[in-house]
């Protein structure tokens, strides 16, 4: 692990393993300790596949101080990650509510029941949030369900949209435009202001994906 | 009756206050206003705190029909006011009798223009913001731009700054606002990221070559236009992207990232430009030239400090004109 600046008033912490759960935990733990030695100055916490930037405020917290909380907690790695929680969510596989779902078939050489299978197959790890509020990018995906993005971003896409883009997964919390392939809808709510946090998924949760029929989506709440 | 009523608007106005912070890490950006220090201006001129709500207006101006007395001051992109037909300069309190006609005409200079109202626009804080995301239908009202028809809440008055003696007079202190047209502005930044992975002729032609702001700048970011810079990157895993990241997307042509920005992003970022540069920035309109200097941590510190304190100083400089001390 090594940092380097963020700007004046950020740092950025790099994992020097490629990304995994590990990573994604151990990085996640060095955050949490780090909010205990400065329970006040740290404004905000950014974890990516492999990196954490963390901003601060300077009138509360130097930069020098905060290097020397991450250089101390460096050299002591005896914490132990702490594991996720594990989270399922429903899905309505079909071509109506996902309407690249026989494209990704094909693109996969794969039947559609095929890449339900296999897209459900698997624990994700949640390695990061960004994008959009709650948008939590899952991994890896299987192997032979990686497909490239659109070439033209969809205008609109619609809440819940389950989404496949390389070896990434996710779920579309709210309409927005975006670039990766649709195969299904969440009937969840992912994204709730008035939650708190506002965010169903966490970094660091494992994530599985259920299948459900249309009435079962309907009935939990989703919008056909 | 009370509050104020939207009449008209020419492009964009928005509610927004010095943004959100603590949500990043939800993939909530921080918005705010683009020229902060601007809206902090207009706030100590109707006495104020720095934390309340203004209206930023985006280059097209605005109508407003008062329901209720109220003070108001703008500041930023220099704009023509008038209130009931008659002309009201900017960087002054301007008392507003109920039943009164704002009209705030297109910008001269500069991009964004901030009314303050004493009391602040009173819209509910959403996460502990005003400031609206229109991408993301957050914060303001209802998440959005204003329209005609909308009436906004006028917040409490400041209890400790309630003597008004109405003074009339200029402040001397200089101004900030979008540079010359024929100066060019410098964006300094601090080195970070993929800076040690890009390219070294990519590093060079970064700080040598001269942009040019390109019309599709908005709140989110103010993509420029000029040589391409071959990073040597592609395929980066996401990750945290700052206020004033250079981002660096395939098609080589760097783009300053603002309050907008998504908070997590895939292109190369080769640094980040201080925050009162990217205040500047923002104000620029298109066609104005930038030209990228590198600093050092510790003089990015200097600089930073420096800014506070020319920003401290003018703003108790404001506040003397509303007759607080």
């Amino acid at each position: 692990m090594h940092w380097s600046y963020a700007g004046v008033n950020g740092l950025r912490l790099s994992h020097d393993d490629s990304p995994s759960p590990a990573v994604t935990a151990s990085l996640l733990q060095f955050r949490n300790r780090l909010f205990k030695c400065h329970p006040e100055g740290i404004s905000d916490c950014v974890m990516g596949y492999q990196t954490l930037t963390i901003f601060f405020d300077p009138s509360i917290l130097t930069r020098d101080r905060l290097v020397a909380t991450i250089e101390k907690l460096g050299a002591d790695p005896s914490a132990q990650p702490l594991p996720g929680r594990q989270i399922d969510l429903p899905v309505w596989y079909s071509e109506t509510s996902g309407q690249d779902l026989a494209e990704v078939a094909e693109l996969c050489d794969l039947s559609v029941e095929g890449v339900v299978e296999m897209h459900c197959s698997q624990v994700y790890n949640a390695y990061a949030t960004g994008f959009a509020p709650g948008f939590c990018y899952l991994g890896d995906t299987p192997e032979p369900l990686t497909v490239p993005r659109l070439a033209t971003p969809r205008r609109a896409v619609p809440a819940g949209s389950v989404a496949l883009a390389d070896r990434q997964t996710a779920v579309y919390p709210s309409a927005s435009p975006g670039g990766w392939r649709l195969i299904g809808r969440c009937p969840l709510e992912l994204f709730n202001l008035s939650k708190s946090p506002p965010a169903l998924i966490a970094v660091g949760d494992r994530v599985s994906f259920k299948p459900i029929d249309k009435d079962r989506f309907v009935e939990l709440g989703g919008q056909v | 009756m009370t509050g104020i009523e939207v009449t008209g608007v020419g492009l964009l106005v928005t509610v927004q206050d010095l943004g959100r912070t603590g949500f990043l890490g939800q993939g909530i950006t921080t918005g705010g206003a683009v020229d902060g220090f601007a809206l902090q201006c207009a706030n100590r001129l109707v006495g104020n705190p720095d934390s309340l709500a203004g209206l930023e207006i985006v280059l097209a101006g605005m109508q407003l029909t008062l329901r209720e007395q109220a003070t108001v001051a703008f500041y930023g992109a220099s704009v023509p006011i008038q209130v009931d037909g008659e002309g009201q300069d900017m960087e002054q309190p301007i008392n507003v009798a109920a039943g009164c006609a704002i009209d705030v005409g297109a910008s001269r200079t500069g991009t964004y223009t901030y009314m303050a109202v004493r009391g602040g626009i009173d819209t509910p804080p959403v996460l502990g913001s005003r400031s609206t995301v229109v991408r993301e239908s957050l914060g303001g009202l209802m998440g959005r731009g204003l329209e005609n028809g909308d009436v906004l809440p006028i917040g409490q008055s400041p209890v400790a700054h309630s003597s008004h003696h109405n003074v009339r007079g200029r402040v001397c202190a200089p101004t900030r606002g979008e540079p010359p047209a024929d100066r060019v502005l410098t964006l300094r930044y601090v080195p970070g990221f993929q800076y040690e992975q890009v390219d070294s002729a990519c590093r060079n032609n970064l700080t040598t070559e001269t942009y040019a702001v390109t019309g599709a700048a908005n709140r989110m970011a103010v993509p420029l236009d000029g040589a391409r810079l071959k990073t040597g990157l592609s395929q980066l895993r996401s990750e945290a992207t700052c206020l004033g990241s250079i981002q660096v997307p395939p098609d080589g042509k760097p783009i300053v990232l603002l309050n907008d920005r998504q908070t997590m992003g895939g292109y190369p970022q080769m640094g980040v430009v201080l925050p009162a540069d990217c205040a500047l920035l923002g104000q620029s309109r298109p066609g104005i030239k930038v030209k990228f200097q590198e600093v050092t941590i510790t003089e990015a510190e200097q600089l930073v400090w420096l800014a506070r304190h020319y920003e401290e100083t003018h703003l108790s400089a404001l506040e003397q004109l509303w007759g607080v001390s």
